[in-house]
Formats: structure tokens, C-alpha cells, sequence
């Protein structure tokens, strides 16, 4: 076995017993990247040299015989939405196409602590509007199960360096299923964590209220130990819970017998694939015959979760992209009259389509005449939204739902119509809506031999019972550290 | 609701973009669908639940102690241009 | 026809915390530009604000002090334009939920009680400061961005102009006994922007009504209203129409010019902030922020009159002033010298001193017990008033005792008979023609002598124990 095809959990395991370095391990994982990334295409931005460094640093350490912590030393990449401190973040767009940030996101100051080795910065639909990776103004991203396939998105680069093998481990963002989406496409393991239990300072917003950090990994394990180093209180962010949490890591256990598992009806009806609610069907199955109690359940409200959605997420996006405005950072047109025009010209064209698309939604839901009638009656029906959920909860522990309608489409198949792309996030919006934390993990394929996966709900906090319910899931089916390519 | 072409143009100011490369109709019709879609919210009736004053999360504040600032040099580092010590914009007049 | 002026304010106040509102670089004023900046009040992609305690603290005593309404749950309101001084292109504000509403404060004008209201008072986070470069260029300063405000919104219930100026005062003063604004008006730490309507007298219909901005000082306050009011007349009188639409003052050539007209008008797009959470004020903070309360200029200025009898101007004097004010209360306080006498002093030398010198009380050394020391010395006729005086400077300049001061000046009064007597006497002795003088009727020669006994005395001589002395002797003579 190869080391790019091992687990991050299995990495850390060697490292600890000095079977492997790790500079061995980032001089393979940039060996694995250099062989499939001209089929893949997850990197924006490449710090090899770097990598080197800070892991000859980690080694240094573990030879001085310091106790380290468990993913010390094992390489990761880091989306490209994410600020790196003299590292070019991009957003994927012309507009920061040579922005290098003068600091750290919180979550890089974390991976750092915790002697993580990131590789580089992974491609995304343009500042992490869209599902497909198609969005992305400076890279091609493709599925690493067939490269005439999407890999989702819009952490499509995290998604598939992982996939491919390129890293074991990898960090992502998920607005409206940014994460969850992309790694059901791809065969991965993806965690949406509670709103406010990863610091979002240093991630460029796309929408405030809904934006959340979140690890992929190959299997449960490692999604749940790179979720441990991401997780905790920052002061910088103000919406970040000032609380304390357990080890995810240690406190997994694939005993599930007498666990609860909802189904939504309204999951699985029109709109929905065949296939793809037939391996859930078969997922929950699994589930009775590992002891727990399927029951099915209803979330009235889904239907309304993607207006609401929209609604939400564009009105913050308006204001959020607001700043980039050609004076401080990023794109400046070449020619304009004036500063309007300076605006104007550095915004139209900085911009990709899809980009301008939402800002333009977002600004008529908020302006005069219509912020009653739109934004205020979405932020009444998220309350809604929530309240329907916390009904759930009190009948089971986790909730289990297909991630998308349907598997990995084909490059170009949806970009033509804006709306379409939209309805593939019918699954995945309603979690960030509640604020809710969510995995995601393969649990079949389909005919074409692409991943399907299945996504799990859980209350807030309920992050212990997500990965409980995975790991049992993924250790009765094998489905897990599927490596493509 | 309906999108006209006066909505689009009104927006697109307020926005400062200028969706004329692809033609305000265009932009109207993309618009219309999505507000459509959108529009569907309408039809749900919420009762009681309004928009409140979200309490989930209160008094996340910092107490009034300085913080040592950052160098100019690099906040300035990406603007596109920089005069005087400062970032650098075309004569405004107000 | 005659018509009436109807004004509202909208007065902001920045705020003297040490830090900003959202980051914790420095507010200082004057820095070199672009020094006090940070991810945060740069707007960088990804920053995020986190507010500052002491904004809403300052913002409620100031609803507080101002009889309004403090909403014990409020939040904050992205307001979203672009403009080169504001970075993240919206400014952190409060919309329909401020912290604080429905307040008034009163004050006097020539004399007569007036009352204005305020709809409002909510904090936000100030711009940054545009320069122009030697070109053609405009730069931006980054370094107010994120400086804390309150903004102060009044009903229309102001009339004059002198109605405005004096409204302001009553705001500055309040804001300086809060000790919650610097109030130093050239670095712009107080700004209004003034609405202005007519009518003909006695109709209540609002007239339309114009908006006028970049009004930087009380004085240029009272200048545009008067300018404004008087142009909207002569409009009227004209027979013409008074235009909704923004003003811009421009003080050196005391005349105001079209900005935006109504068309022009912004939407704003006000939503909550998602990066911050609700404000909540519990019980226990309130009563923090009611206890911080002094009793405000109003209050202070009646009992002035009242109780000590000080003539209205005087006591304005006083109350005006945060400092002076306390002065003068603790001094009282102490009850070992006579009031009025503590009220003269500041009145006076201590007031002359602080306007030669260009300082304010707080920026000296004098302390309240020291001035009562040194005033007791004076009715013991320990020392002269004259030697209070220099007593004072060292007050003002040292951390000395006002013994020490006495001591090491040698200020004591000489208030021993039998010295004052040989001292009289040799006097006496040494000008028979002013003696004879008074004695032909010239009853103020005794002036001379006076002075001469206090030359032979080095001025330490008790000038009323002489002045008795040589009465008595030229009387008996």
C-alpha cells in the first residue's frame, strides 16, 4: 500500500512510530499531486516549499522528544477561501487573483498548533457561490471517479484532493452544502460542523450567517480528528460559542444499537434520483440491522428551505462583496472616469457571472419595497425552519437524507442554467438554515460507477453522534478510504 | 414579483455593477426565474413567528484594551495603488 | 409674511474609548496616516468585528443622562453604500432598534426654559478621512475608521439658530460630564448635520425640509441655519418652491450649495449585522451605568443660584464645566470655607490661569482640599490675598502642601501687635507731611502709609491690622 493511500489516522499512527517522516510524507504527497493533478486540477496554489519546512519543523520536534498532537506532521489542504498570511487567497476569482492576505484565519493559526502540513489552496466555484466547481475563475477542477464528471462544490478542490489521494485530509467551507455536496460527488467523507463551533475568522464570507468551516477526510476517523483541531471558541468571532468540547476522536464508537435514525419523507420523493434514494433506502436498512430504530419522520418545511435559502445568502453576499470594490485589494480596471466608474468597471469585471448574479438577487431582496416582502419574511421562515427541526430531534437522534438529487453530472451539463444548478442544493441548504451540523460519506455507486452518498442530521452539538453513527455505518458497509484514480 | 428592466438597472446602480455586456433583458429574464423560484416563500403562511431580534447568541464583547495595530505596509500590500501613505483613489468631490 | 424656522439635529458625538469599536487599535487623534489599522477596520476579506463593551456603556449613560428609553435588547444594522473612506463598503450601525429613544434635555435660551427631544441616540462606527494628494487624487487615511460614535437624532422642536447653538452646548456639556467625549471640537469630535424647514407663523404643517452636512463647529451651526432659513424665506417670498435634497455648507464663504438632490436619494439596505449577536443590558449593568451618573449641569446650575447665590452668569460659568463644577462642589463639600469664596476663586485666578494657559483644570495639579487649605489660610489671615494668588501657581504647578508653599515663599502675614506697632510708629515717624495730610482732612493719605508699612513689612505685614493700627495711632494723635 502505497502512503498516499493511507489514512490520515494511519499517518499519524506511523509518524508516532517513527516509521515514516514528515518530510517522507509531503515529499509523497506532492509526488502523488504532481502524478494526478494535471487529470484533477484541485490546487489554485501549490507551497511545496513551505510544506517542506514546516514539516523538517514537526520532525526536529518529534526527534527532540516533544509529545505532539495526533495529526502532527500529516500534509492537508486548505481551500482557497481561507486566509493564508503572505499565501495568495483567491476565492477563485479575477478579483483576488493576487490578493495575499496580511494574516492568518484562525483555523490556520489551529492547523499550525496542531502541526499540520498544508500543501497548498484548493479550487472553488468563484467566493463559494455554486455547486459544481464549474464557477471558479482561475482553475478546471474534475471528479477524480471520471474526469468528464463535476466534483461538486463549491469545495470541489478540497473534495477531490482527497479523492485522488493527493492528501488524506483536507479543509473546507459549506454555505448551503459547500462541503457536504462535493464530498458525496467525489466519494469522501465531509463534515459540516454546528454553526459557531469553528471559528470563522479569516474565512471571506460569502454568507455570514450560514458560512461554516469543515473537515473532509477518507473516512469517519479522520474527518472527526481534523473536526477536533478545527473546533473551539475565538474571541475574533463574535458568533463563536464560548464553550468547551470533548474529543470527537476519542469519543468515537460504532455501537449504535438503540439509536434513533429519522427519515424525512420529504427526502425521498420527486426530484430525487432513483438511485440515489435507493442506496440511502439501503444505507437505513443497514442501520435496523445494526441495531437501531429507523422511523420516519417529517420536516414540513423543506420544500421552502431553497427560496429561503437564496434569499438569505445572496441578501448577505450583496453586502459581504460590497467591500471589493477596486480601491483597497484586489482587481482595479485599467481604464475608468472617476471613482463610480472605478467601482463599476473593477466589480464588472472582477466579478464571474454567477458572482454578480447573486449580489444582484441579494441587493433587490434588500432594497426598498421588497426587504419586507423577501429578506424579513426569510429570516421569519428560518425560524420556522428551525423550530421544525427541533420537533425532529425530540423523536430521534440523527436524521438520514440523500446529500443531492443525483451523482456527479457532467462537466457543462448545468452551467447554462442558473435555476437548475440551484435545485441540486434541495438537500443540503436547510441544514445551515437551522445552523446544524451535518456529514456526509459515501454509501454506494451509482451505474456509472460514481459515488453516492448519504447525508446525516444531527441536533445541534450532536457532532459525537454523527460520527458514531458513520463510523457504524462505514465499518458494516467498507465503504471507506476509497481512493480514485 | 415581476423583474423589469427599471428593477435591473436600479439594482445594478445600487450594486455598482454593470450587467450591459449581457444586456439588461438577459439579466431580467436569468433574474426572473430565480426570483420565481424565490417567490414561492410567499405562499407560506408563519402565523405567529416574525422576524425577531435573534437572542440564540448575546453579548459576544471585547473589553476596551488596545491592541497593537498592524503595519501600514502590510494593509497596504494589495492596494492597487498608494500615494502618500495612503491608498489612493480617483478626486472625490463631496 | 412671517415665518417660523423648524430645525432637527442630528448631532455626532465620537466617543473616548481607548480603542475602536470593532478592533482594538487606538483611537488617538493625530496619528501619522494609516497607523492605527488593522485586518478588521481595513475591511480585509475575512476580518470580523467584535464590539466594544464600553461603546454601549457610553451610549447608554448618554440615554441616560438624556431622560430617554435604554432598549435593553438591541442589535446591529449593516448600512450599505460605497464611498472611498468606508472599507468594507457598509457601515456597522442600528437601525430600527437603537439603543436608546424618546428623550429630551433642557436648557435655557435669553433667559427662558427650552426642552428639545430626541427620537434617538444609537453608536456606529465612524469613516476613515479622505485627503487630496498633490495630483489629482484623492487618498484615504484609514486610521478613523472604526472610531466609535453616538449619534444623536433631535425632533424638529428647535426655532432659531440660537436655539441650535445653545442646544448644542447643553449637548457638549452633558457628553463632557459623562466623561464620555473628549469634546475637542477642532478634531472634529462633535459634527452635526442640521434639517431645516420653514413655515409661515403659527401654521403646523412641516414645510419641506433641507438637509445641510459638513457643519464642523457650533458657531458654523448657528451661521448655516441662519443662511439656510433666510434662503428658504427668500425662496418663498419668490413665490418660488423650497427642494427636498442635501446641502453642503461651506463655512469660509458662509453660504451653502446643492449636494444630492431627493432623486438621488439612497437606499440603504439596512439588514442585521450576521458577523455580530444582539446586545442584551441586564439589571445589574443598568444600575452600573445609573450609578456613573453625575448630577448634570441643569441641576448644578440652580443650586449655584440658590444656594451659594451666585448670579446666573456665574453659575453658568461654572456648571458649564464638568471640572470647574466639581471643584467647586467638593471644595463646599469640605464646609471650612466660606462658598462663595471657593466660587470667586475659580471665578478668577483659577479661570485666568487656565485661559492664559491654554489648559483645562484636569491637566493641572490643583486639587479641591488644597484650594480649601489655602482660601482657610486666607480667612486666618495667615496670609494676604495677594499671597493666595501666588500660593495658587504653585497649586496649579506643584504637588506641594499649601504649608510648604507658604513656608518656602515666606508668605506668612506678620499679625503680631507689638511688630505691627513698631512698625507703625517708625512709619509714622518717617512722614510727618502725610501724617499732618490726614490730619488736615486728607483723609486718604492714609493710603500712602498703609503702603509704606507694608514696603518696611516685605508685604508680610497684615495690611487690615495695619490699616487698624494707623487709624487708631492718627486718630489718637
Amino acid at each position: 500500500m502505497e502512503l498516499y493511500q493511507k489514512t490520515a489516522a494511519e499517518l499519524s499512527a506511523m509518524l508516532k512510530n517513527k516509521e515514516v517522516s514528515s518530510v517522507e510524507l509531503t515529499k509523497a504527497a506532492f509526488a502523488r499531486t504532481a502524478a494526478v493533478e494535471e487529470k484533477v486540477g484541485a490546487y489554485i496554489t501549490l507551497t511545496e516549499e513551505k510544506a517542506l519546512a514546516d514539516a523538517a519543523a514537526i520532525d526536529a520536534k518529534r526527534a527532540a522528544g516533544e509529545e505532539l498532537p495526533l495529526l502532527a506532521g500529516v500534509p492537508v489542504s486548505v481551500k482557497d477561501n481561507i486566509c493564508t498570511k503572505g499565501i495568495r487567497t483567491t476565492c477563485a476569482s479575477k478579483m483576488l487573483e493576487n490578493f495575499n492576505p496580511p494574516y492568518d484565519a484562525t483555523v490556520m493559526d489551529k492547523l499550525h498548533a496542531a502541526g499540520l502540513v498544508m500543501t497548498g489552496k484548493t479550487n472553488l466555484d468563484e467566493f463559494a457561490m455554486g455547486s459544481s466547481c464549474e464557477n471558479s475563475a482561475l482553475q478546471k477542477t474534475r471528479n477524480p471517479h471520471n474526469p468528464d464528471h463535476v466534483t461538486g462544490g463549491s469545495s470541489g478542490g478540497a473534495a477531490a484532493s482527497v479523492a485522488a489521494g493527493e492528501v488524506s485530509i483536507a479543509v473546507g467551507s459549506d454555505t448551503g452544502g459547500s462541503i457536504r455536496q462535493p464530498a458525496s460527488f467525489c466519494g469522501v467523507v465531509g463534515l459540516k460542523p454546528t454553526y459557531g463551533t469553528v471559528s470563522r475568522y479569516g474565512l471571506i464570507a460569502f454568507a455570514s450567517s450560514l458560512d461554516q468551516i469543515g473537515p473532509f477526510g477518507r473516512c469517519v476517523e479522520d474527518a472527526a480528528m481534523l473536526a477536533d483541531v478545527l473546533r473551539g471558541y475565538d474571541k475574533m468571532d463574535s458568533t463563536s460559542y464560548p464553550r468547551e468540547y470533548d474529543s470527537l476522536t476519542a469519543g468515537l464508537n460504532a455501537d449504535i444499537k438503540g439509536m434513533k435514525i429519522g427519515l424525512p419523507k420529504e427526502y425521498f420523493g420527486e426530484g430525487i434520483s432513483e438511485e440515489v434514494s435507493k442506496s440511502v433506502l439501503a444505507a437505513a436498512e443497514t442501520y435496523r440491522q445494526l441495531g437501531a430504530e429507523v422511523v420516519e419522520i417529517s420536516l414540513p418545511l423543506s420544500k421552502y428551505a431553497l427560496p429561503i435559502y437564496y434569499i438569505l445568502s445572496s441578501a448577505e453576499a450583496s453586502s459581504n462583496l460590497a467591500r471589493f470594490d477596486g480601491v483597497k485589494y484586489g482587481y482595479r480596471a485599467e481604464q475608468f472616469d472617476g471613482i463610480i466608474d472605478l467601482y463599476v468597471k473593477s466589480r464588472s469585471e472582477g466579478f464571474g457571472p454567477e458572482v454578480q448574479r447573486r449580489i444582484m438577487l441579494g441587493t433587490y431582496v434588500l432594497s426598498s419595497g421588497y426587504y419586507d416582502a423577501y429578506y424579513k419574511k426569510a429570516r421569519a421562515a428560518q425560524r420556522a425552519i428551525r423550530a421544525d427541526y427541533a420537533k425532529a430531534f425530540e423523536q430521534v437522534d440523527v436524521i438520514l437524507t440523500p446529500v443531492a438529487p443525483t451523482t456527479a453530472y457532467k462537466v457543462g451539463e448545468k452551467t447554462s442554467d442558473p435555476l437548475q444548478m440551484y435545485m441540486g442544493d434541495i438537500c443540503t441548504v436547510s441544514v445551515n438554515i437551522a445552523g446544524l451540523p451535518a456529514m456526509v460519506q459515501p454509501c454506494g455507486f451509482d451505474s456509472n460507477k460514481l459515488p453516492i452518498g448519504m447525508q446525516l442530521i444531527g441536533p445541534r452539538f450532536g457532532e459525537q453522534k454523527l460520527v458514531n453513527a458513520g463510523l457504524a455505518f462505514e465499518k458494516a458497509s467498507g465503504l471507506s478510504n476509497i481512493v480514485a484514480l | 414579483m415581476a423583474i423589469t428592466r427599471e428593477n435591473v438597472e436600479y439594482i445594478a446602480n445600487l450594486a455598482r455593477l454593470d450587467p450591459k455586456g449581457k444586456g439588461f433583458d438577459k439579466i431580467a429574464e436569468d433574474m426572473q426565474g430565480i426570483v420565481s423560484m424565490v417567490d414561492q416563500l410567499q405562499e407560506l403562511d408563519l402565523g405567529d413567528i416574525t422576524d425577531v431580534i435573534d437572542t440564540e447568541r448575546k453579548n459576544a464583547m471585547r473589553e476596551d484594551v488596545p491592541v497593537p495595530s498592524y503595519d501600514k505596509e502590510d494593509i497596504l500590500a494589495n492596494a492597487p495603488s498608494v500615494e502618500c501613505g495612503g491608498v489612493s483613489v480617483p478626486r472625490v468631490v463631496e | 409674511m412671517k415665518y417660523e424656522p423648524v430645525i432637527g439635529l442630528e448631532v455626532h458625538a465620537e466617543l473616548s474609548t481607548k480603542t475602536k469599536i470593532f478592533c482594538g487599535c487606538s483611537t488617538a487623534f493625530g496619528a501619522e496616516i494609516n497607523t492605527h489599522v488593522c485586518p478588521v477596520c481595513t475591511g480585509q476579506p475575512g476580518a470580523l468585528p467584535v464590539l466594544n463593551k464600553q461603546v454601549v456603556h457610553y451610549a447608554a449613560k448618554m440615554g441616560v443622562a438624556t431622560h430617554c428609553t435604554v432598549n435593553r435588547l438591541c442589535k446591529s444594522d449593516r448600512k450599505n453604500y460605497f464611498y472611498p473612506d468606508l472599507p468594507k463598503a457598509y457601515q456597522i450601525s442600528q437601525f430600527d432598534v437603537p439603543i436608546c429613544e424618546n428623550g429630551y434635555v433642557d436648557f435655557e435660551v435669553d433667559g427662558e426654559p427650552k426642552r428639545v427631544r430626541f427620537e434617538r441616540i444609537h453608536f456606529e462606527e465612524d469613516a476613515g478621512k479622505l485627503l487630496h494628494d498633490e495630483g489629482d487624487g484623492t487618498v484615504v487615511d484609514f486610521n478613523r475608521c472604526g472610531v466609535p460614535l453616538i449619534e444623536m437624532v433631535t425632533r424638529p422642536d428647535i426655532h432659531s439658530a440660537a436655539e441650535a447653538k445653545e442646544f448644542l452646548e447643553t449637548v457638549k456639556t452633558t457628553l463632557s460630564y459623562l466623561q464620555i467625549c473628549d469634546c475637542r471640537m477642532e478634531e472634529g469630535s462633535i459634527r452635526c448635520d442640521v434639517n431645516v424647514s420653514v413655515r409661515p407663523m403659527g401654521s403646523d404643517k412641516l414645510g419641506t425640509r433641507v438637509e445641510m452636512k459638513n457643519i464642523n463647529s457650533f458657531s458654523a451651526a448657528e451661521r448655516a441655519i441662519t443662511y439656510e432659513v433666510n434662503r428658504q424665506i427668500d425662496v418663498l417670498e419668490e413665490g418660488g418652491q423650497i427642494i427636498q435634497e442635501t446641502r453642503r455648507w461651506d463655512d469660509s464663504r458662509g453660504k451653502n450649495m446643492v449636494m444630492r438632490s431627493k432623486e438621488d436619494a439612497q437606499d440603504y439596505r439596512y439588514f442585521p449585522d450576521p458577523d455580530l449577536v444582539a446586545v442584551e443590558i441586564d439589571d445589574a449593568w443598568m444600575e452600573q451605568i445609573e450609578s456613573e451618573i453625575p448630577e448634570l449641569p441643569q441641576s448644578r446650575y440652580a443650586r449655584y443660584i440658590k444656594d451659594i447665590g451666585l448670579q446666573p452668569k456665574e453659575a453658568r460659568i461654572l456648571s458649564d464645566s464638568f471640572d470647574k463644577a466639581c471643584l467647586l462642589d467638593d471644595g463646599v463639600a469640605m464646609n471650612r470655607v466660606d462658598a462663595k469664596a471657593i466660587a470667586n476663586w475659580i471665578l478668577s485666578d483659577i479661570s485666568k490661569y487656565l485661559n492664559d494657559k491654554g489648559l483645562e483644570l484636569k491637566d493641572t495639579r490643583l486639587t479641591a482640599a488644597k484650594l480649601v487649605d489655602m482660601i482657610e489660610l486666607i480667612e486666618k489671615n495667615t496670609i494676604s490675598g495677594n499671597a493666595g494668588k501666588k500660593v495658587l501657581v504653585q497649586l496649579f504647578e506643584t504637588d506641594d502642601s499649601v504649608d510648604a508653599i507658604v513656608e518656602k515663599l515666606g508668605l506668612k502675614q506678620v499679625s503680631d501687635e507689638g511688630a505691627i506697632r513698631k512698625l507703625v510708629d517708625e512709619v509714622l515717624a518717617a512722614n510727618p507731611k502725610s501724617v499732618a495730610d490726614y490730619k488736615g482732612g486728607k483723609k486718604n493719605a492714609i493710603g500712602f502709609l498703609v503702603g509704606q508699612c507694608m514696603k518696611a513689612s516685605k508685604g508680610k505685614g497684615n495690611p487690615k491690622m495695619i490699616n487698624q493700627l494707623l487709624s487708631k495711632t492718627l486718630e489718637q494723635m
